[in-house]
């Protein structure tokens, strides 16, 4: 029966692993946590469960972009009762949408949205057939620090009822899971963990010396691999200068992608990669999550990520269509600043809290206010550290009994979540330290072993780099362009109409 | 890089370090504050309100600050410049290679531009999908709001999407053939449809070889002359006009929302303070707002925050001096007098 409905609703004739059995124990009423692979199809297992059960099904995710990219792949396969609410909507908009939650069947939110007093009112009124939580390792990459309204998602649970709750992502280790698990306060679930080894991605690192060289070397390998291709940056302005140094060096049609575009540039740019009109993308990791493109060949890290979890994430976004497909991670020393300052300073050092905790005696400035996240900055903290320190002090709403008893405990909770970044870093370069077998390496992370080992593995497993080699390429014409009259011709007359 | 230079200096050059850098950049990327609509008056600037609407903080500070280093502009205090004398003289060299497109100067419709075009992009979109057959698509804009217009707009149609599709197309042809080929080519080329993918302007500005700054001039060019096309005749583009919808009355008067609620509340009786405290924001905020209502309202009156005497003290003063910058009017004024009064005095003279 649940067969037939896959195959009504989405068109699909059987399940993909995983998925039946998901489904079956959110239609018993059962928590589940589940690690599906990238590229399996995750959200069916929360899609699929709205057909059957009564009630709204909330699923919380934490980009804007994903956010809606999920909604317009939902509408597109004709359900129209789905919205997405996040706090960059108007309050017009959010109204409207407030007004109409009866008559959804899916709904989107932020974790901010979610802390919206309105909503949760509104939310009360109704049944709810099922909490999601997609994209769940979030909560434990970025519920302790800046985004902190992941951390109060249990709360919210409780108080909407009894709907069971699904946790889902791609990637989780031992630590990751049971950070979830416990931040969402679902003990008792059914777990269903799916190995995350993709046997036809090859991974290499290739070391340097400098940043020059590492340009050279990604250039080169643009160049001699099969393409389409990501590549993942460390910082902005790095994805704006090396799409024009690409651009400047090769024929490829290379464009940026960043969080700090405008959306429709967003939409655009990703639509012409999806649509294969763009050879490589450049982008930091905002580029990714819910991007369906099958035939990606190459997915190349130039700065690596924070953490061996986002570096898995990333490299399965090559080869879903089960073809090969290559993973190069590019190193130079001088890489291991970016990551070094990006923890620093996502805390408030122990100067800055002392400056902060005095002026919070002095001037008595509330908890909540905004007031005194200027009175954080001001004193030195990032907006990052800021957000986690009003987080962790609005843990002591009586603070001021005691207050040298509450800086002694953050102190120490930045220390320790300190700690923890820097073990997980250090773990991802371990990782590209490594001698023995990469494949081996991270999936020993994750208590997984290689089961059948398939040629060709990794660079220290031997690669033979001919077998990405492309053919001898036609040099692309440059395409004459239509002119401004063509174009609108080719827009608003039917060319497909006999 | 020189377009930009240029761009840079005819700025400056307006604004003569009277306004922060900042201000000027506010004034670019089209924030709806009152400081920047008064700005973009005062200064005679407003043809280059909401022009770069792309461009990002850092790459303005960026430019300004290569400007400094090529000496180009010079720091009179912080995020304030001027230009030097090697600066007037590249301005002038710069000046009879580079122009600022005509078109950036129909400013008569520039509260309704960004939403115009937004809707105009969503239309062929979707039309364009629809006579081919295709149901479904990914939005160009994700704006709510702009989708349900978009919904609402086929709903009270008469003519079937053929008709339509055609007639949109001839109407964009005729309203275009004011603006260059390369004007037009910018604006049709950033539109989506069937099987097409819009480009960025950054990616138009690759393909025309012109500068990011140019070709986003050129494009708001080509838009404001639409614009202005179909609101001098409405009649000759029935299509084109339903979606700019000039029709609605966009009140005289464009007020930011926030200062409408203040207005609406100055004229319920309330005072400032009580305002300030009402709608939890600082008295400074109000003050603003009082600010910019003097100044699109000419018969707003104002005896109730400025007395006569101190007035005509203030109107003195100004004309007395040759800046605009607040803290030397301040400075030149009588002791009781506060930056508030200077800049209601300064809204209401329209100077």
């Amino acid at each position: 029966m649940l067969e037939t409905l896959l195959k009504e609703k989405f068109g699909y004739s059987s399940f993909r692993q995983g998925q039946k059995e998901i489904i079956d124990s959110i239609i018993h009423r059962r928590h589940v946590f589940a690690v599906l692979p990238t590229g399996s199809g995750k959200s069916i297992c929360y899609l699929l469960p709205g057909y059957v059960m009564e009630g709204l099904v909330i699923i919380v995710t934490p980009l804007l972009s994903l956010m809606e990219d999920q909604c317009e792949q939902l509408r597109a396969h004709g359900e129209k009762r789905v919205k997405a609410l996040n706090s960059f909507l108007s309050y017009q908009e959010k109204d409207r949408i407030l007004g109409q939650l009866r008559d959804l069947k899916y709904l989107f939110v932020s974790p901010e949205m979610l802390q919206n007093k309105k909503l949760l009112n509104q939310l009360a009124k109704i049944k709810l057939a099922l909490f999601v939580v997609d994209e769940a390792h979030c909560i434990s990459e970025w519920g302790h620090e800046f985004r902190t309204d992941y951390l109060k998602l249990a709360n919210i649970r409780h108080t909407l009822g009894t709907a069971p709750c699904l946790a889902l992502t791609a990637t989780a280790n031992d630590h990751v899971k049971r950070d979830i698990i416990k931040q969402l306060d679902m003990e008792e679930c059914d777990q269903y963990i799916y190995p995350i080894d993709r046997k036809n991605i090859s991974i290499a690192v290739k070391k340097c010396e400098t940043i020059n060289e590492k340009i050279e070397e990604a250039i080169s390998i643009i160049k001699m691999v099969h393409l389409p291709g990501i590549l993942y940056c460390g910082s902005r302005a790095w994805t704006e200068q090396l799409t024009s140094i690409i651009q400047v060096r090769t024929h490829y049609r290379v464009a940026y992608y960043h969080g700090g575009m405008t959306s429709e540039d967003r939409i655009l740019i990703q639509r012409q990669f999806i649509d294969g009109e763009l050879d490589l993308i450049v982008c930091t990791n905002a580029f990714g999550m819910g991007i369906n493109k099958s035939n990606v060949r190459l997915v190349m890290h130039f700065h690596y990520p924070k953490h061996i979890n986002a570096y898995v994430q990333e490299i399965g976004r090559a080869g879903r269509d089960g073809k090969q497909s290559l993973a190069v991670l590019l190193y130079c020393p001088i890489d291991d600043e970016i990551p070094k300052h990006l923890i620093d300073q996502s805390y408030p050092d122990d100067d800055v809290l002392a400056r902060i905790f005095s002026r919070i005696k002095y001037e008595n400035a509330k908890l909540h206010s905004d007031e005194l996240l200027k009175i954080m900055q001001e004193e030195g903290a990032s907006e990052t550290a800021a957000h986690f320190l009003q987080y962790q002090l609005v843990q002591f709403p009586n603070m001021d009994l005691d207050m040298e008893k509450v800086h002694n405990k953050i102190k120490s909770t930045i220390h320790e979540r300190k700690q923890h970044k820097w073990r997980e870093l250090n773990e991802m370069k371990r990782w590209i330290e490594t001698k023995r077998c990469r494949r081996e390496a991270y999936l020993e992370l994750y208590n997984e072993q290689v089961i059948e080992k398939r040629e060709p593995c990794c660079d220290h497993c031997g690669l033979n780099w001919d077998i990405f080699r492309k053919g001898k390429r036609e040099t692309r014409s440059l395409e004459k362009m239509d002119t401004w009259e063509e174009r609108l011709q080719k827009l608003l007359n039917n060319h497909l109409k006999v | 890089m020189s377009y930009h230079v240029f761009v840079v200096l005819h700025l400056i050059k307006k604004f003569q370090g009277d306004r922060s850098i900042y201000g000027i950049y506010h004034l670019l990327h089209g924030k709806k504050s009152s400081q920047t609509i008064q700005d973009s008056l005062l200064f005679s600037a407003k043809a280059f309100f909401n022009s770069l609407e792309n461009l990002s903080r850092e790459n303005w500070n960026n430019l300004i600050r290569t400007c400094c280093s090529k000496h180009l502009l010079q720091e009179i205090k912080k995020d304030h410049v001027t230009l030097t004398n090697v600066g007037s003289d590249t301005y002038l060299m710069l000046s009879k290679s580079y122009t600022i497109p005509t078109g950036l100067e129909l400013t008569a419709w520039i509260d309704i531009e960004t939403r115009f075009w937004k809707k105009l992009k969503m239309i062929i979109q979707s039309l364009s999908h629809m006579i081919h057959h295709e149901r479904y698509y990914y939005p160009v804009s994700r704006q709510d709001d702009i989708q349900q217009w978009t919904k609402n707009f086929y709903r009270h149609l008469e003519v079937n999407r053929y008709q339509l599709s055609n007639q949109l197309q001839k109407e964009i042809k005729t309203a275009l053939s004011i603006c260059s080929d390369l004007e037009s080519g910018i604006l049709v080329y950033q539109l989506s449809g069937f099987q097409v993918n819009g480009m960025t302007i950054e990616q138009l500005a690759k393909v025309t070889h012109l500068s990011l700054f140019e070709t986003s001039f050129l494009f708001k060019s080509s838009l404001r002359k639409l614009l202005n096309q179909i609101a001098a005749k409405p009649d000759k583009y029935p299509i084109l006009a339903k979606i700019a919808d000039l029709d609605r009355p966009v009140s005289a008067v464009s007020l930011t929302q926030s200062a409408r609620k203040t207005l609406n509340l100055i004229n319920r009786g309330l005072t400032l303070d009580q305002i300030a405290s009402l709608r939890h924001l600082t008295q400074n905020t109000i003050e603003d707002h009082v600010v910019e209502i003097a100044f699109q309202d000419p018969s707003f009156p104002i005896d109730s925050f400025i007395d006569e005497k101190s007035y005509q003290h203030i109107q003195q003063i100004i004309g007395s001096l040759t800046t605009k910058r607040l803290s030397v009017i301040k400075e030149a004024c009588r002791q009781d007098i506060s930056y508030f009064m200077i800049r209601l005095v300064l809204a209401k003279e329209r100077v």
